[in-house]
């Protein structure tokens, strides 16, 4: 098959079920600077549907990739009780502490995405861009992983030590988000979303264990990743953190894609998930992307692709989210490598 | 009860995170006349150094992290009044998540390891402007290592503002500076002039002792 035959939708959804594609699908993933249409990351931003449905669809046009991404802005924490620092041109940032006992989460309001102004606007901008992509391109959203919400709400340090502690205080936390997560997830389905990246920082082994991980954060993983599916959307996980000690686990959340950071062998994981699920990431998004050069990132994707051993069922990402500082040669680059070197 | 089997039960406790265990040991240790400072090194340390290991080897993680280092202060609360000076220091280590970044679970770890290996750490909590680290050195006089900590990309670039404001207020050169945080690495560090670089707590403790010249 001789190279770009098909669309860019085509190319991720054979990827994704291991069928030929003409070569390997690659996305920005989490990276959609907001200055290519002269917009700063504050709240004006993140409250308007147009401009965010714009800046996306300007950073497709711009780095030519496969998956068209809104980002979250925070969404749903707040409408948990959280008061979010919004700043001048960043990401929105949460300090506040909401739940330190069984009342505070006995108390957790059930939040409505359609009451969110912040989901509001990415729904909007959900419903602009599968007008513009029709059958072009995957339009993809954001819901964050059960445990990272849960960190948001009670802190990643009382999450830890309540793991050990009060392990049904984190269960009865869990249970309110992974309900929030599916009532978001429909709401997504509803505008149009056809997937949905779900990162889950703080259930990883960087930060638990095997054991824990699957006890107390596997079963609403599961939960979350089936409400995306029945929503209508491709869920895309990403472990994010030492993911080698739970890969036997993670293929129980059913998840259509694996998402893995630099510190995985994509071709190990596409071996042990070869037919099942697609995986993805691997580019080292701090060192070559960030600290790089443009020659350096081609060769570091060159031999992620060269060890695969089916080209397919792999999509070519960063290995995590990426610094809205870092190089845009850089991220073409990458881009680049992929059409190059992922070709059939 | 002998010093060694205090030394040992207060290990142990740490190790175990069982806070009644250790207050129990701590007070026998003022009971029995141990040297606070030695029941200090030779039982809470050595519990949280283990703890330093098998975090280290993937046996532990941070749940039982954190839980040990409640169940050290808890000890160190009992001791601490009864110690006739203040302990030798390896060291002063001013400590800080940098601007824009509210992560500082893994810095706090390393504030826990840094201080039950002897180091004396202050601690400047997290979203932490250059100025401020500029200010708290100045207050000090003497600080051997500033250590700084990101989790995100986007705010690692705040640690070369602080080597730079550093640099203009002439304080680069008085202090040796370690850097850390998931995406930060050992070429990130050298870029930026930073004098370590720690790829986790333990990793934090032997990077800041060779920095002060205690390994």
């Amino acid at each position: 098959m001789s190279t770009e035959q098909m669309t860019c939708k085509e190319r991720v959804l054979a990827a994704v079920k291991y069928d030929d594609v003409d070569r390997l699908p690659v996305f920005r993933g989490y990276f959609t600077p907001t200055k290519l249409v002269n917009r700063k990351l504050n709240y004006s931003y993140w409250t308007d549907g147009e401009a965010i449905a714009d800046s996306c669809w300007q950073a497709w046009k711009y780095f030519d990739d496969d998956i068209i991404l809104t980002l979250d802005g925070g969404f749903m924490t707040e409408e948990f009780g959280a008061k979010f620092k919004w700043p001048e041109d960043d990401y929105p940032q949460n300090n506040t502490i909401l739940v330190k006992s069984h009342a505070d989460a006995d108390a957790l309001p059930d939040p409505d995405p359609y009451k969110d102004p912040v989901f509001l606007a990415i729904m909007k901008a959900t419903q602009i861009l599968r007008k513009k992509a029709g059958d072009e391109v995957l339009v993809g959203g954001f819901i964050n992983g059960t445990f990272n919400y849960v960190a948001s709400l009670m802190g990643a340090e009382n999450l830890m030590m309540f793991l050990a502690t009060d392990p049904e205080l984190i269960h009865k936390v869990c249970k309110k988000v992974a309900a929030a997560q599916v009532r978001y997830a429909k709401a997504y389905g509803e505008a149009g979303i056809e997937l949905i990246f779900m990162p889950d920082a703080c259930s990883a082994p960087a930060c638990i264990s095997p054991k824990t991980y699957g006890k107390m954060a596997l079963p609403y993983l599961k939960q979350a990743v089936k409400g995306f599916q029945d929503a209508g959307a491709l869920a895309m996980y990403h472990p994010c953190g030492g993911e080698y000690p739970i890969i036997d686990q993670i293929g129980q959340t059913k998840a259509d894609i694996y998402y893995f950071s630099e510190l995985v062998d994509l071709d190990a994981a596409q071996k042990i998930f070869v037919d099942r699920a697609a995986v993805a990431g691997t580019v080292n998004g701090s060192k070559e992307l960030f600290l790089g050069t443009t020659e350096e990132v081609d060769l570091h994707v060159k031999g992620i692709i060269d060890k695969l051993k089916y080209r397919t069922g792999a999509i070519i990402l960063p290995g995590c989210g990426l610094s809205p500082n870092c190089k845009y040669e850089n991220v073409k680059a990458m881009i680049d490598a992929v059409k190059k070197y992922g070709k059939n | 009860m002998s010093k060694e089997a205090i030394f040992k039960k207060l290990s142990e406790a740490v190790f175990e995170g069982e806070d009644d265990l250790v207050l129990e040991a701590a007070e026998a240790a003022i009971t029995e006349g141990v040297d606070p400072t030695e029941a200090i090194i030779e039982g809470l340390a050595a519990g949280m150094s283990k703890v330093g290991e098998y975090y280290e080897k993937q046996k532990y993680f941070l749940p039982e992290v954190i839980i040990s280092a409640e169940t050290f202060k808890k000890g160190i609360s009992v001791l601490e009044p009864h110690l006739s000076k203040d302990m030798d220091t390896l060291g002063t280590v001013l400590m800080g998540t940098v601007q824009g970044d509210v992560h500082d679970i893994g810095k706090n770890i390393v504030i826990i390891m840094l201080s039950a290996s002897g180091f004396t750490v202050i601690d400047l909590g997290k979203d932490v402007k250059p100025q401020v680290f500029v200010d708290k050195i100045k207050e000090v006089g003497k600080i051997d290592i500033v250590g700084m900590s990101a989790l995100m990309t986007t705010s690692m670039i705040g640690m070369r503002e602080v080597i730079e404001t550093l640099k203009q207020e002439g304080l680069r050169d008085k202090v040796k500076i370690m850097v850390g945080g998931a995406p930060v690495s050992p070429r990130y560090a050298e870029e930026i002039g930073a004098d370590g670089y720690a790829n986790d707590a333990v990793d934090g403790v032997r990077v800041a002792k060779k920095l002060v010249g205690a390994q």
